[in-house]
């Protein structure tokens, strides 16, 4: 059996533990393939005009999985759901819809749902039992695979957490790079973005929603994207000589979170790139060398 | 002198006004009743707001910044799901430092959770004397009151099309909105409902050809008139039968309940809540198709995710009935004239299908 994952939005940050659980019990994974035009192409064209880049992004990764599955190549895709999580933390809206959305986008091809949902107690635990289930994996399998699942993914956040750390460099001029994972970990946003900055250290805060310091900006969000940009805010802004907040048009809560951590990052240079289908890299690029301009000249001051 | 405001929402300012007129102490608190949406609440809103926060956010802003230039001291912001419960964290922000405004915000939400007894203590600051039992007594006759008022005023908007007597049926409308001002006890609720559909229902003559229209979407485009063109009064004046789901008593009082049912109804497309009111937009137009319906008008102001989740199931929906659904997206940018011819060739469409 071969299950088709794809590579994009929140399901990004949880494909370890997914593909471990189904290569667990010998089911083969294919994950889709790294961002590029093409890839947002597709999803533009099966998207609503007005949703998020990060969702048509989606969507293009998504249709490759569908043609594979057209093509006999793939069994099933998987889409997760992540509704509540602990401490009452909720999912991107846009997460509770993917799999009803596809469903009635795609009707041919067969989807697996796996809901994450703390308030009916459904942890990722219990969703990776239940996934076990609707596959037909035998009880044993379903929890050791379980258990080896989460152990893996906790190991690998744990490893992209301390990588985080190490990669402050205190030779150059850090620059901290802040927003949703699914945006600033996305190979071809990265790309469009970064890639004209130079002699600059960057460091990608944009994971752990495991602490609580997001409460010194501030202790009324709820969403789990704006407590991890928030954390990540905390944890690195005394290292960092500059703060780049790239945010996908029209991402919802980034509108708001924005506002709420400009005054935390007050007294170093700060950007809000905004990027969409549309987005030209010519602009982007002279953005970026004038914002390098910036910190460079910060020097001198 | 505690000048207390809060923002606008359709006609349920009212009921805030009633509720707060009943709590507070008169020889020391007086209620600014915010004004109606309009476009210079809408403007003072977008060039305070971000750039990309949705439109309920600008209208709520510009509705206190018009409040405080009037004169308010005190205003209060309640908060919930979906973005609404980032509004008051950041409205705080930016009336106060931005802005320069020195007020005191009550925000009675903190994120996405009432918390009853903090609540409690915000709002006696209104009042110091306030007991607990004549909260908690004032908080039942204001759910009443507003029960009261969204059955009446659903009824008379699914009827409406079948009442002749136009000026009759305004000062019966009249007549709601004041009492929403001033009713002050139950029993006095009772009566008037009674009264009230007595005289409707003389009034109502049957008529076969009536063109019917559903509207869902967003909550706050659905329940403030200005911020969706006047798009429900237009209809209802052009003689069209109007059905509307979406109220302030169901999504305070039976929106959970009725979650289960809603997705029974709507299983042959969503197996989950799709996010704020984006499971009621399928499920509703579902129902709609089912009374015989002759077409759906979706409205959600820019950017709101839950209404984008549903669109592309209410285009599924639309394949597979042959069903028409109209989109309209609101911003502040909107043009009245553009909707507004949008809204006739939607209705010319209807009425060509219909003969």
């Amino acid at each position: 059996m071969k299950i088709g994952i794809p590579n994009a939005l929140f399901i990004r940050d949880k494909i370890i533990m997914y593909s471990k659980f189904l290569n667990y019990n010998n089911i083969d994974t294919v994950i889709s393939s790294d961002t590029s035009l093409k890839t947002i192409e597709d999803g533009v064209e099966l998207a609503t005009s007005e949703d998020c880049i990060a969702s048509k992004i989606f969507l293009g990764h998504v249709n490759e999985l569908v043609n594979l599955y057209r093509n006999n190549y793939l069994d099933a895709i998987l889409v997760p759901r992540v509704y509540k999580q602990k401490n009452n933390i909720e999912g991107c809206v846009k997460a509770l819809a993917l799999y009803d959305i596809l469903n009635n986008i795609f009707r041919d091809v067969k989807f697996i749902d796996v809901n994450v949902d703390y308030s009916k107690n459904i942890t990722y635990f219990k969703s990776l039992i239940n996934l076990g289930i609707t596959l037909g994996i035998n009880s044993k399998n379903r929890f050791l695979g379980a258990f080896y699942a989460l152990q893996e993914q906790n190991k690998f956040e744990k490893n992209r957490y301390m990588k985080q750390f190490e990669n402050i460099n205190f030779k150059k001029k850090n620059v901290l790079v802040i927003g949703n994972e699914y945006i600033v970990n996305d190979k071809y946003i990265k790309r469009l973005v970064i890639s004209s900055l130079n002699n600059v250290n960057i460091i990608f805060a944009c994971i752990n929603n495991k602490v609580n310091r997001y409460k010194n900006i501030s202790d009324q969000v709820y969403f789990a994207n704006s407590i991890n940009i928030m954390n990540g805010v905390e944890e690195y802004i005394d290292f960092a000589d500059a703060c780049i907040f790239i945010t996908g048009f029209p991402c919802a809560t980034d509108s708001l979170v924005n506002e709420m951590i400009k005054e935390r990052i007050n007294g170093i240079p700060y950007i809000e790139i905004m990027v969409d289908e549309n987005t030209s890299s010519t602009g982007i690029v002279t953005r970026m060398e004038s914002f390098s301009d910036i910190i460079e000249g910060r020097r001198y001051i | 002198m505690i000048v207390v405001s809060y923002p606008n929402i359709g006609e349920y300012e009212r009921i805030v006004y009633n509720f707060l007129n009943k709590i507070i102490d008169n020889s020391n608190c007086k209620i600014l009743r915010p004004e109606k949406n309009n476009k210079k609440i809408l403007e003072l809103g977008e060039e305070n707001s971000p750039t990309n926060v949705c439109t309920p956010f600008k209208y709520t802003l510009g509705s206190m910044i018009n409040s405080l230039n009037k004169g308010a001291n005190v205003i209060i912001q309640i908060g919930g799901g979906c973005r609404f419960g980032y509004y008051a964290q950041i409205q705080e922000k930016i009336l106060k430092k931005d802005m320069g405004y020195k007020f005191e915000f009550i925000n009675l939400y903190n994120g996405n959770k009432l918390e009853f007894f903090t609540a409690v203590k915000k709002v006696k600051m209104l009042n110091p004397r306030l007991s607990l039992q004549k909260l908690l007594k004032e908080i039942y006759f204001t759910i009443k009151l507003l029960r009261f008022s969204d059955n009446i005023l659903t009824y008379i908007r699914e009827n409406e099309c079948y009442i002749e007597d136009k000026e009759k049926l305004q000062s019966i409308k009249n007549n709601i909105l004041n009492d929403m001002l001033k009713i002050k006890n139950i029993s006095e609720i009772n009566l008037k409902r009674k009264e009230c559909e007595e005289e409707i229902d003389t009034l109502i003559v049957e008529k076969d050809d009536v063109l019917k229209i559903g509207i869902v979407g967003e909550l706050y485009s659905l329940m403030d008139p200005f911020s969706s063109s006047f798009l429900e009064n237009d209809l209802l004046k052009k003689g069209y039968k109007i059905k509307r789901y979406t109220t302030a008593s169901y999504l305070l009082l039976d929106k959970n309940k009725s979650e289960k049912k809603l997705l029974k109804d709507s299983k042959q497309y969503l197996k989950y809540k799709i996010g704020a009111d984006g499971t009621e937009s399928v499920a509703h137009t579902l129902e709609l198709i089912d009374e015989g319906y002759d077409g759906v008008i979706h409205i959600k102001p820019f950017g709101c995710t839950p209404e984008i989740n549903a669109m592309p199931i209410l285009k599924k929906i639309s394949d597979d009935y042959s069903f028409p659904i109209m989109f309209y997206t609101f911003d502040t940018l909107n043009s009245d004239t553009g909707f507004q011819t949008r809204v006739e060739a939607f209705i010319d469409m209807l009425e060509m299908r219909k003969k």
